[in-house]
């Protein structure tokens, strides 16, 4: 099973988790930037959490052989501190690096109009710098939340196949499923899916526009919660190519409309299955959905494949 | 010494020279981004984002006729040095064709944003890029004496210094480049050295000018360490050895 993870919070995590992780098969995952349980008072705070994210987790990742990525935002809950809200005027500069494949996490946390404002001004980033968007999605009134969400996306005129909604369960799915966003599902103890409510979930929904993550961070949280998913998908009975889908193809087309993914050679052959041309597929054609098209060994323009020394 | 002329890169020509650096990334790149540097200095204003997307538009691959070189660290260290050619060149008011550019007294602070602002490849590329950039002359620090070059900028150590204190393996051996080998201080090279080891980096291929700059102190401090890894029971690094030997301290100098 090869394994990318499009929502880990690594600054949380040990090393061990960096080990366990490759071991199960994750060979590239995705950072979002989001708050760190303490709330922040200054923007240089979070330049210096954004410096890490492009800095040093990236050289800790590399070091177990994982291709670290990360997408850079101020976050709703800290978008509702005015001592924070300066950070939007210091993200161009970051949405221009090397493997920041999306803005993001951005969305409502609790819906205020701080919150309102400042995903508004980072979908227009989005639009701006070319790039997919990450939107949280509230643990609290949390399908209102999912509505007004979808709302501000169609308002900002972002590509919705460039949106990745996230945090979705049983009750949300529904409301994103028809519009041609990509729908997350957190697989996290006590408080989001675990790995059987996602397979029973996706019976429903298909594996196409669908991607699974751990979203592991200082919380209870379990990094290896999108292997447990694909060996729950295989349990009941999926066939490996879909579960290939869902935990890498799919998660590397959302991110690969950046044009900044890096992900190494043996991803290409890793534990590669054939795609089967009767497989399910998306019956809404949407303009840039990219599920359309990738095979096991796809690769898209801009991304590259590391070959040999990582820089 | 005298301070060095104005666009006279500080402590003898950089090896590479520009010229192989120049031909090399040519080669590497095709006709497609050879001029890419030059372009990219051309737009001030978009200086920052050029130089975060050079790995992206030229590539990262290893240059084949300079070993250790990458096409995304040649790009940038050819657009650094391109930048500060014209604001040598600059004269008042700095607008050519619309457009205003740095001037001379401008660039410490221009190259010490790009780094402040850039990742862990951007900042590595700089720190190549300082033996190739005119340094601004001022007067030597009190201790310059004790420097292979005593008008190395202050700027220039405080980022050699600065990616001293991180732990990634990629801006430790730059600063022990030729950039360190320049502007630091025999304390800070010392450590460096021993930083190095630490690391696990070859000492050979990483530090420059190591023969010319070891001394008795440093070798004291590898004996030291040499010795806390064999009461460790873990291996000693061979490139130690040559150093310790070298200086044969007295046992009482441990
Ligand atoms: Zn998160």
């Amino acid at each position: 099973m090869r394994i990318f993870d499009p929502h880990i919070h690594m600054t949380s995590r040990t090393t061990d988790d960096y080990r366990a992780l490759r071991d199960a098969g994750v060979l590239a995952l995705v950072e979002p930037a989001f708050w760190l349980g303490q709330p922040r008072t200054a923007v240089s705070t979070f330049t210096d959490y954004f410096d890490a994210l492009l800095g040093w987790e990236r050289f800790r990742a590399g070091q177990y052989g994982i291709e670290h990525h990360c997408t850079i935002a101020l976050n709703p809950k800290e978008a509702n501190d005015p001592r924070c809200t300066p950070v939007l005027d210091v993200l161009p500069g970051y949405l221009a690096k090397d493997r920041v494949v999306a803005v993001g996490e951005i969305g409502f946390d609790s819906m205020t109009d701080a919150e309102e404002l400042a995903f508004r001004h980072q979908l227009a980033l989005a639009v701006e710098f070319d790039l997919p968007a990450l939107v949280h999605t509230p643990h609290r009134d949390k399908a209102a939340g999912v509505r007004r969400t979808l709302d501000l996306v169609r308002d900002s005129g972002i590509d919705p196949g460039r949106v990745l909604v996230d945090h979705l369960n049983e009750t949300t799915v529904e409301l994103v499923a028809d519009t041609g966003c990509w729908m997350g599902f957190s697989v996290y103890p006590d408080t989001k899916m675990t790995p059987e409510r996602t397979v029973d979930v996706l019976l429903d929904l298909g594996p196409q526009r669908v991607v699974v993550n751990s979203a592991a961070d200082w919380g209870h949280s379990d990094p290896l919660s999108t292997l447990h998913t694909g060996r729950a998908m295989l349990a009941a009975g999926w066939r490996e190519d879909d579960v290939d889908l869902v935990l890498w193809r799919n998660p590397v087309a959302f991110y690969a409309q950046s044009g900044r993914l890096e992900l190494p050679s043996e991803s290409r052959d890793f534990a590669a299955v054939p795609t089967d041309p009767t497989s399910p597929k998306d019956p809404t054609p949407a303009r840039r959905d990219p599920t359309r098209s990738p095979g096991p060994n796809a690769t898209f323009e801009g991304n590259s494949i590391l070959r040999g020394a990582r820089a | 010494m005298s301070p060095p002329e104005h666009g006279v890169p500080a402590g003898g020509p950089p090896d590479p020279d520009l010229a192989e650096l120049r031909v090399a990334f040519a080669r590497a790149v095709g006709a497609g981004r050879r001029d890419w540097p030059v372009e990219a200095a051309a737009e001030p204003a978009r200086l920052a984002t050029a130089f975060a997307s050079a790995g992206r538009l030229c590539g990262r691959a290893p240059l084949a006729e300079l070993p250790g070189w990458t096409c995304d660290d040649a790009a940038r260290v050819l657009l650094l040095h391109a930048v500060s050619a014209a604001a040598v060149r600059e004269c008042d008011p700095h607008v050519h064709n619309g457009r205003t550019h740095p001037t001379r007294g401008d660039l410490p602070a221009l190259v010490r944003a790009l780094y402040e602002g850039g990742d862990a490849r951007e900042r590595r590329a700089i720190l190549r890029a300082l033996p190739y950039l005119p340094c601004t002359p001022h007067p030597p620090e009190p201790n310059a004496g004790t420097l292979p070059d005593p008008h190395a900028c202050l700027c220039r150590r405080l980022l050699v210094e600065d990616a001293l204190r991180t732990n990634d393996h990629r801006l430790v051996a730059a600063a022990m480049g030729p950039c360190g080998y320049r502007a630091l201080a025999p304390e800070a090279w010392r450590h460096g050295v021993l930083k190095c080891v630490f690391l696990g980096l070859p000492l050979g291929p990483t530090v420059t000018g190591l023969d010319d700059r070891a001394d008795a102190e440093l070798a004291r401090m590898l004996a030291g360490f040499a010795r806390e890894r064999a009461a460790a029971g873990r291996p000693v690094p061979a490139d130690i050895a040559p150093i310790t030997s070298r200086f044969t301290p007295t046992p009482e100098e441990y």
